[in-house]
């Protein structure tokens, strides 16, 4: 049996005529604009009953071939009363939901154009888009075998920020599916950690060559095994060396140390770096959406302030965790050498189950 | 406490073979002083590290040693990568048959309408026996029974025989071949997530996956086929 309310359609206008929403058939639709009806009028129309309710904002149709309300006329009229009822918190409920998803979506577009725009850059800044045009068809792969044997370290640099441009991509993909559309597919898997973290390194090397940092890599377990999802975590380790590459000191080392915790249930991958120094109170408030750091301010570098955010949230679904420490041992003699004022000795650990829980 | 003992066991101390002891452990030792420095001195509301206190067993250093990048295209410059050896190999507990040997006998079959690169490098790094075919057309074709691990694209194969497409191919071959592995993969992350035929799979992987994680699985379900 139909429940009733299958059988009721609606159309909604907003105050300059635009269709907000509508799940009229053609037909109902001709009928409507056939009908012209007046304000908060109900009309029965062959066998189906349409009425329009007018407030400040918007129009609505209400349009039901169910026999019901064909038949019944007051049945009908509750129905229309109800939506008209709701119908201006409807459209602010609707209105919002809109807003909210478009922000989302004009980020995500946002971020992708630009690095798309990046990957075009690169390519014809090594074969003219000019100069290509003027090939013919049969010449175009020697014209840019060319370009290639003529530029050589340009081109592996070339391919490199491509690479590191799609990779970075992939995470806006991610961070889209996973959490503001909320399609989390996650796929806990056993990963080597090592692995893991190279793939997200190596797109980084040429960034960090330019600032002459140097990356060691030290295990203090056998056992670099972690249970996550993989994805997740390679949007956070995409942020975080993001975030090296940005806030370190130029010539400093990035330690990625591998450890157990106490109880041996975890992974961590502690990412020890000198860095732009995270004033006392902001050491929680870095995590949070849209916080830039104080320093970062200052220094002129500052971001949209969701990268550890949106790190702290990724992780959190493949039930890892992201915590910052400061230096703990800013007094030696090392330390006070190598560190300019606004840099400390930093780390940002991410911890990862090395079970499947 | 500790001093007493290094009193009494001060020629010990002394000698070499105390002082290779430190040399060795001094990664150690320098990280338990880090550690009651910070126990006496440090700010009481600062969080510590919770890692097991466990000196380093590998350290091993990737990049790039202070070496200046030549801009200058026509010299040639040293790779700044120098190790690329993943520091230590863990031993997994059913890898009887070695890695090498699990490549040579494994038959991988992309279904794919286009053409995927993703066939090329698995066969580069050593997966010889991958292949891809733009669809499969009879069930009882010698592509189904003579491949071990299939990659089956959800959109554009399976056409003729299924009404869903590559899910449909993935569900008959699963129930025919409960021993074979099954993994889907699409460019859309939306649609069919509800179909039931998803969960059954042995895995749904995204289209723009990194070459990474395609071997992850190869691998893991190479060693299940061959434990199994």
């Amino acid at each position: 049996m139909h429940k009733q309310n299958d059988d009721v359609r609606i159309h909604l206008l907003d105050a300059s005529s635009n269709t907000l929403f509508s799940n009229l058939l053609i037909s109902e639709k001709d009928k409507i604009e056939s009908l012209s009806l007046s304000s908060n009028q109900i009309v029965k129309s062959g066998n189906s009953r349409v009425a329009k309710i007018n407030t400040d904002h918007c129009t609505l149709y209400v349009i039901s071939s169910n026999e019901n309300y064909v038949k019944s006329s007051q049945k009908f009229k509750t129905l229309v009363s109800t939506y008209e009822a709701s119908l201006e918190s409807l459209y602010t409920t609707y209105m919002q939901m809109q807003e909210t998803s478009n922000r989302n979506t004009s980020r995500l577009l946002h971020n992708v154009v630009s690095l798309n725009a990046h990957n075009i850059q690169e390519f014809f800044s090594l074969i003219p888009q000019s100069e290509l045009m003027k090939q013919q068809q049969q010449r175009q792969i020697i014209f840019v075998e060319n370009k290639i044997k003529n530029n050589l370290r340009e081109v592996a640099k070339i391919l490199l920020r491509m690479a590191k441009n799609n990779a970075a991509i992939k995470s806006e993909f991610t961070v889209f599916n996973k959490l503001i559309a909320k399609q989390q597919n996650l796929r806990i898997d056993e990963h080597n950690v090592h692995k893991v973290i190279r793939t997200v390194i190596d797109m980084f090397f040429l960034d960090l060559i330019e600032k002459e940092i140097r990356v060691n890599f030290i295990s203090y377990t056998d056992e670099t095994y972690g249970y996550f999802d993989f994805e997740c975590v390679r949007v956070a380790l995409y942020h975080i060396l993001q975030n090296t590459v940005k806030y370190a000191l130029n010539k400093t080392d990035l330690n990625i140390h591998l450890q157990e915790d106490h109880s041996k249930e975890n992974i961590l991958i502690r990412f020890e770096m000198t860095s732009l120094r995270v004033l006392e109170n902001e050491r929680e408030r870095i995590f949070e959406e849209n916080y830039s750091g104080d320093l970062a301010h200052r220094t002129g570098k500052k971001g949209g302030g969701l990268g550890l955010y949106i790190s702290r949230q990724v992780l959190k679904l493949t039930k890892g965790e992201l915590q910052f420490y400061p230096s703990i041992m800013c007094q030696t003699q090392k330390g006070k050498k190598m560190l300019q004022d606004e840099f400390e000795e930093n780390n940002f650990v991410i911890i990862l189950p090395k079970k499947l829980s | 406490m500790v001093w007493d003992w290094v009193v009494a066991n001060k020629e010990w101390v002394l000698s070499g073979v105390g002082v290779a002891v430190i040399i060795i452990f001094k990664d150690f030792i320098v990280s338990l002083i880090k550690f009651l420095w910070n126990r006496l001195f440090g700010e009481s509301n600062q969080k510590s590290i919770p890692v097991a206190n466990v000196p380093p067993s590998v350290t091993n250093q990737i990049i790039i040693g202070n070496q200046s990048v030549n801009q200058d295209s026509s010299v040639p410059t040293q790779a700044p990568v120098i190790s690329t050896q993943a520091p230590v190999i863990p031993t997994q507990a059913n890898s009887m048959i070695s890695m090498a040997d699990l490549k040579k006998k494994t038959h991988i079959l992309f279904v794919d309408d286009k053409t995927f690169k993703i066939v090329k490098t698995l066969v580069d790094e050593g997966w010889i026996h991958t292949k891809l075919v733009k669809d499969i057309t009879t069930l009882d074709s010698p592509l189904i029974t003579g491949n071990d691990i299939f990659f089956i694209d959800i959109q554009g194969v399976g056409t003729k025989l299924f009404h869903n497409e590559g899910i449909g191919l993935a569900n008959i071959i699963q129930e025919r071949y409960p021993e074979k592995k099954v993994i889907l993969y699409s460019a859309e992350t939306t649609g069919n997530r509800f179909d039931p035929t998803l969960r059954k799979v042995d895995a749904v992987l995204e289209k723009n996956a990194e070459p990474y994680e395609f071997i992850q699985l190869v691998e893991k379900f190479a060693r299940e086929i061959s434990n199994a």
